[in-house]
C-alpha cells in the first residue's frame, strides 16, 4: 500500500531529516512509527500524506504519489496531527461539512465511535471541548472516514485511560477491516500487544522494519534464567519479577514482543541488533 | 466553500454590517472618494482576513492541505470568495448605507433628491480596474505571509509602489541630464528644466492613457493570480 523508495528529505540544506529510507507496508496491519525525538516520525508521516515533497525519492500511496495533492488519492488516507485544530463548529457541522470529502464515511460508525467514548452531544461545540474530548472526536471521525490508509500521530497523547482501552479497540476493529494504520507514538506501553509490524526510526535511515513475527522469530523477550551469555544479551533492566533480557530467539522460542525493550534494545547494541536483522 | 463559511460567517457578518453602518452614518458627506475609500478598505479587511484564512496556522493548514480537493478546486473556492462574494457583498453593503442614509435625508427635506447611485458612477470605470488590483495583491499577500498577512502585504507593495516611483524619476532625471549635458542640478534654470521634465513626463500619453492604465493592472493581476495559484500548489505543512 506505501512504497518508500531511496527518500530524502531536510527542511534546510545539508540537513537532511530522512535519507536513503526504504520502506513497504501492506494494509491489514497497524504498524508502529518509533524513534527518538526529532527523528523524523512527524515528517514522514507528512511526506507519506503529501503535505511535504521529497527532496529526492519516492513515495506512491495506493499507487499515487500523494504530492500532487490529487483528489482522489487525498480521498483514500487520513492523517490524523499530533495537536488538533481549533474549530469553531459543533460536532455535527464538522461532520456535515467534512464527511462529503470521503466518500466511505460512514455516519453511523462515527456517533457509535463517539458513544463509545461516552460523547453523545452532538451539538457541542468544539472549540469548548477538553483537548483529550476534541481528540477523539477527530479520531472517531478518521475512523469513521473508513479510508485505506489512516496515519494517526501520538494518537494517545492526551487521553485517559478508559479512552486509551477504547482506542485501542477501535485500531483492532479498523485493522482488520484490511486497512493499514501507521501510528507514530512514544507511549509504546500504551500499543502493547496490538501492533503488527515495527518500524524503527534512526538518524535519518530506517533501523528496523519487521513484523511481530520476524522479531519474534529473531528475538527473546523475557526474564533472565541464567543460562543468557552476557554477550549475546542486547538490553536489559531490572522489573519486580527479575531481569528482564532481551536476546536473540535460540530458535523457536515463544515470546511476546515488548516494544518498549524492543525499541531500547534497538539503540543499546545496535550493530548486533542490525547484524540479526539483515541475517 | 460550505468550510470556508461555517468558520468565517462571523466575521463576515459584523464586516458587513459594519461597513453599512459607516456608509448610513456618513452618507450625507456626498463624496465619491468616501464611497471609494470604504470599498477598498472594507475590501482589504475582508480578504486580508477571509482569503486562505486557514493557511497561517500550522494545525489549520495542516487539515487545508489533506483535503480531499485539488489544488485548483482548492484554489477556486478561494478565488470565489476574494473575487465575488467578498466585492459583491462590500459593494451592496455600501449601497444599502448610502441609499438608506439618502432616503432618510429626502424624508428630512424633501427638496432635496439626490441619486445615491450617482457617486457609485462617478468612481469611473477604472474604479474597477484599481479594486481588482488591490484585491489581487491582498489575495496574493495573504497566502505569502503568515502573521500580519494584510500589514504586510501593503508595506511590500507600498515599498514596491515606492521603488518604481523612483526608478521612474530616474529615467525622467537622465533624460532631462542628456538634454542638459550635466549630471547635477545646479542652477535654477536646471531645477526649472527638471521639474518640466517630469510635468512632461507625467503627461506623455503612454503611460498616462486609460490603455495604460488597463495593460498594466491586466498584466499585474493576471500574473498575481497564476502565482497565487503555484504557490498554493507548492505550499506545504
Amino acid at each position: 500500500m506505501i512504497e518508500i523508495k531511496n527518500l530524502k528529505f531536510g527542511y534546510r540544506k545539508n540537513q537532511n531529516v530522512l535519507d536513503g529510507v526504504d520502506l513497504s507496508l501492506e494494509p491489514g496491519r497497524i504498524v508502529g512509527l518509533l524513534g527518538k525525538n526529532g527523528v523524523g516520525k512527524t515528517t514522514l508521516m507528512q511526506l507519506m500524506s503529501g503535505v511535504l515533497f521529497p527532496t529526492r525519492g519516492t513515495v506512491t500511496v495506493l499507487g499515487r504519489e500523494p504530492r500532487k495533492r490529487e483528489a482522489e488519492c487525498l480521498s483514500q488516507l487520513f492523517m490524523l496531527p499530533e495537536e488538533m485544530p481549533e474549530v469553531h463548529l459543533s460536532i455535527d457541522k464538522y461532520m456535515k461539512i467534512n464527511a462529503p470529502f470521503y466518500p466511505d464515511f460512514s455516519e453511523t460508525d462515527f456517533v457509535e465511535y463517539l458513544r463509545e467514548w461516552e460523547i453523545t452531544d452532538m451539538r457541542q461545540s468544539l472549540a469548548k471541548l477538553s483537548l483529550g474530548t476534541r481528540k477523539k472526536v477527530f479520531i472517531a471521525f478518521a475512523f469513521a472516514a473508513n479510508t485505506p490508509l489512516l496515519v494517526l500521530d501520538e494518537p494517545t497523547n492526551g487521553l485517559d485511560i478508559p479512552s486509551k482501552t477504547v482506542l485501542r479497540k477501535l485500531l483492532r476493529i479498523k485493522a482488520s477491516e484490511n486497512r493499514l494504520i501507521v501510528v507514530s507514538t512514544h507511549q509504546v506501553r500504551d500499543l502493547k500487544n496490538i501492533l503488527d509490524a515495527v518500524v524503527i526510526l534512526d538518524n535519518t535511515h530506517v533501523l528496523l522494519n519487521a513484523d511481530v513475527e520476524r522479531i519474534c522469530d529473531k528475538l527473546y523477550f523475557g526474564i533472565a534464567d541464567g543460562s543468557e551469555n552476557p554477550d549475546e544479551v542486547l538490553y536489559s533492566e531490572p522489573s519486580l519479577a527479575g531481569t528482564q533480557v532481551v536476546r536473540p530467539n535460540r530458535g523457536g522460542e515463544e515470546c511476546d514482543v515488548d516494544v518498549e525493550l524492543l525499541f531500547n534494545a534497538a539503540f543499546n547494541a545496535k550493530q548486533k541488533f542490525t547484524e540479526l536483522f539483515n541475517k | 466553500m460550505k468550510r470556508d463559511w461555517a468558520n468565517n460567517r462571523k466575521f463576515f457578518f459584523i464586516l458587513i454590517a459594519a461597513l453599512f453602518l459607516v456608509q448610513f452614518a456618513f452618507s450625507f458627506t456626498f463624496s465619491t472618494l468616501k464611497v471609494g475609500a470604504v470599498i477598498y478598505l472594507g475590501l482589504i479587511v475582508a480578504i486580508g482576513k477571509l482569503a486562505f484564512w486557514d493557511y497561517p496556522n500550522g494545525n489549520r493548514r495542516l487539515e487545508a492541505l489533506l483535503l480531499p480537493a485539488t489544488t485548483a478546486e482548492k484554489y477556486a473556492a478561494q478565488w470565489l470568495w476574494a473575487f465575488v462574494i467578498l466585492p459583491v457583498s462590500v459593494v451592496v453593503a455600501v449601497a444599502a448605507g448610502q441609499f438608506l442614509g439618502f432616503t432618510l435625508i429626502t424624508l428630512v427635506n424633501s427638496s432635496i433628491w439626490i441619486n445615491p447611485l450617482t457617486f457609485f458612477l462617478g468612481l469611473g470605470w477604472d474604479f474597477v480596474f484599481k479594486m481588482l488590483l488591490v484585491e489581487t495583491v491582498t489575495f496574493a499577500g495573504c497566502l505569502l505571509f503568515r502573521k500580519s498577512r494584510t500589514l504586510k502585504t501593503w508595506l511590500v507593495a507600498a515599498g514596491y509602489a515606492f521603488i518604481m516611483f523612483t526608478m521612474f524619476m530616474t529615467i525622467v532625471y537622465f533624460k532631462f541630464v542628456v538634454d542638459a549635458k550635466t549630471v547635477a542640478i545646479s542652477t535654477n534654470e536646471q531645477a526649472t528644466q527638471f521639474a518640466m521634465s517630469i510635468d512632461d513626463a507625467m503627461s506623455t500619453p503612454w503611460w498616462s492613457s486609460d490603455v495604460a492604465l488597463v495593460i498594466t493592472t491586466t498584466v499585474v493581476i493576471v500574473f498575481l493570480q497564476v502565482w497565487t495559484y503555484f504557490r498554493l500548489k507548492e505550499e506545504e505543512a
